[in-house]
């Protein structure tokens, strides 16, 4: 450079501006090739939206190394200019709309695709506010892995991410759906166990399935009474429960509150889960709990007394040996 | 002057045998598995005080916590069939652990509430006392209903025959039973042999199966009065 520059004080000619040109090429080619070489991932997208594409290299997408066009289309152009719009034609979709996502998903996860195609959860024009892909796992550009602690996903997240639409009274009934089901399930051995940190306890997803949710009338269900035996039995959770056995003869969200003192003769208004809970027209579990209290009560309150006399016949008398 | 207030009798007391060491490993194995369940099952019981978790933690996380909790429970059963094997089948005699309950009871228990209010002398006992006899049967009634509820919740093979109603009634039972027990082993229980000012800190009857002389006559007057007629008649060694 040294050696240019005391050409330049000489004066200008022709082989001077020649250099200057060669070296200008090689400056631009230096700046160029890297980022031609990305051309291809995310950096003609990112001086637009940066914010979109900085979640997505934080995902779980991009480091499986799928890049913006994989889900949204669009024509990979040849040449290298920073900024164009010329990407987002051909088959390029923008933002996808609720019922697109399922096909925006299963162009590469299809078993998934087809499990949520076949379940309750599904997005129809009818069920505009079912849960889409997005609504679990996040808001589509930062999709997180399910084992990131961050991912609403992840495990011990998983209670939340369901019950913030389960737990929603005026969502839930419109489909009628009964938002019972966090109440019941806090009352339950398995979040008692789950939140003390047993991770192997059963949540959610454990008993309903995760993209094959289907309601409990549905045969296909693994919370149906034909499979519900299976579903409690699974690997891992209680292997001695064979899928022919009774669990269906009663409410797995049970709830004691719902239990009534009314003595019912004519059951033929109860369903099955609902009628395995009386002993002729008694409801045994409200009776049951009913007798504890009373029996508990009676007896403490008697043995207090009792200490009580006791204590004061021996303050009044002296020791008697 | 100190010499006078001394008791005449201390280094005398004439002790009585009143558990075999049999009874008395028995009540200890009771006493540690019924301890052992109680601190573990409390905190699933009342999950959303703040005590569960600190305790959970102390006994060695949860997994831990379960794992005790059955171990104990399986012992407690095994402790409860022993008692009822060994009662039905070797030894029934009149020192057996087993109380029954008479006419008698009723009477004691209303000659100790006249007494309570100064119009009667403390009731005779003989061998067991009605409050005795009342602890033996609420622990056996506990026993029962623990022994049974808890295999049931333990055990999901069972619920192939079971309907699930059932396995949640037994929920219900077991929690609810789990507390009356606690309740009376604490406030009754402990007040007859730890806490009462005659006892106080403890009666040591439970741990070496003897008892002073001076307790027994207080007590047990009428097993006393027998146990003498017996020693004088030659009929048992003491």
């Amino acid at each position: 450079m040294k050696f240019e520059l005391e050409r330049l004080k000489r004066g200008t000619n022709g082989k001077v501006v020649r250099v200057m040109i060669v070296l200008q090429l090689m400056l631009a080619l230096a700046i160029m090739l890297p980022t031609a070489a990305m051309a291809e991932g995310d950096s003609q997208c990112y001086s637009c939206h940066s914010d979109a594409v900085t979640e997505i290299r934080e995902s779980v997408h991009h480091a499986n190394g799928v890049d913006c066009m994989d889900c949204h289309g669009g024509v990979v152009l040849p040449n290298v200019s920073l900024i164009t719009r010329d990407v987002m034609s051909g088959n390029f979709v923008g933002a996808p709309t609720r019922t697109e996502t399922l096909e925006f998903c299963s162009k590469c996860h299809e078993d998934v695709g087809d499990d949520y195609e076949a379940s309750v959860h599904r997005v129809t024009s009818e069920k505009h506010d079912a849960p889409e892909c997005r609504d679990c796992h996040g808001g589509g550009h930062d999709i997180l892995s399910v084992s990131d602690p961050a991912s609403p996903t992840y495990r011990p997240n998983q209670l939340e991410m369901c019950v913030d639409c389960h737990d929603d009274h005026d969502m839930m009934e419109k489909y009628d759906v009964n938002t019972h089901v966090l109440a019941t399930y806090e009352a339950s051995y398995h979040w008692k166990a789950f939140k003390f940190g047993q991770l192997k306890a059963a949540t959610c997803l454990d008993c309903h399935g995760t993209h094959a949710v289907k309601s409990e009338d549905d045969e296909t269900s693994s919370t149906s009474d034909f499979n519900l035996g299976g579903t409690c039995g699974k690997e891992g959770c209680h292997p001695g429960v064979n899928p022919g056995a009774r669990v269906w003869m009663g409410m797995t969200h049970y709830d004691q509150h719902e239990q009534t003192p009314d003595l019912v003769f004519d059951k033929s208004g109860l369903d099955t889960k609902e009628r395995a809970y009386y002993l002729g027209p008694i409801n045994l579990a409200f009776y049951i709990e009913i007798f504890f209290i009373l029996l508990t009560c009676t007896v403490v309150i008697v043995l207090i007394i009792f200490v009580l006399l006791d204590l004061l016949t021996r303050i009044k008398m002296k020791k008697h040996f | 002057m100190s010499q006078e207030m001394k008791n005449p009798d201390v280094g005398k007391e004439k002790y009585f045998k009143r558990f075999t060491t049999n009874q008395v490993l028995q009540h200890l194995g009771i006493v540690i598995t019924f301890s052992l369940v109680v601190i573990t099952g409390m905190p699933i019981k009342y999950n959303d005080q703040w005590w569960a978790p600190i305790l959970i933690d102390i006994l060695g996380g949860y997994e831990m916590r379960t794992l005790i909790h059955h171990a104990a429970g399986v012992g407690m059963v095994l402790i409860g069939i022993y008692h009822v094997v060994f009662y039905l089948l070797i030894d029934r005699g009149p020192k057996a652990l087993v109380p029954d309950a008479d006419l008698k009871d009723l009477k004691d228990f209303w000659q100790l509430m006249k007494y309570y209010f100064g119009k009667a002398e403390f009731p005779k006992y003989a061998r067991y006392s009605w409050k005795e006899k009342f602890d033996y049967w609420g622990a056996l009634w506990g026993m029962v209903i623990m022994c049974l509820s808890g295999p049931i919740l333990l055990l999901p093979q069972l619920w192939d025959y079971l309907p699930l109603s059932f396995v949640h009634i037994m929920h219900i039972i077991h929690s609810d039973e789990s507390l009356l027990a606690t309740l009376a082993i604490v406030i009754w229980h402990w007040w007859n042999v730890h806490y009462n000012p005659d006892l106080f800190p403890m009666s040591k009857v439970w741990v070496a199966g003897m008892i002073s002389e001076r307790q027994m006559k207080a007590e047990h007057p009428l097993e006393y009065e027998e146990i003498m007629r017996q020693l004088e008649e030659g009929e048992v060694e003491k």
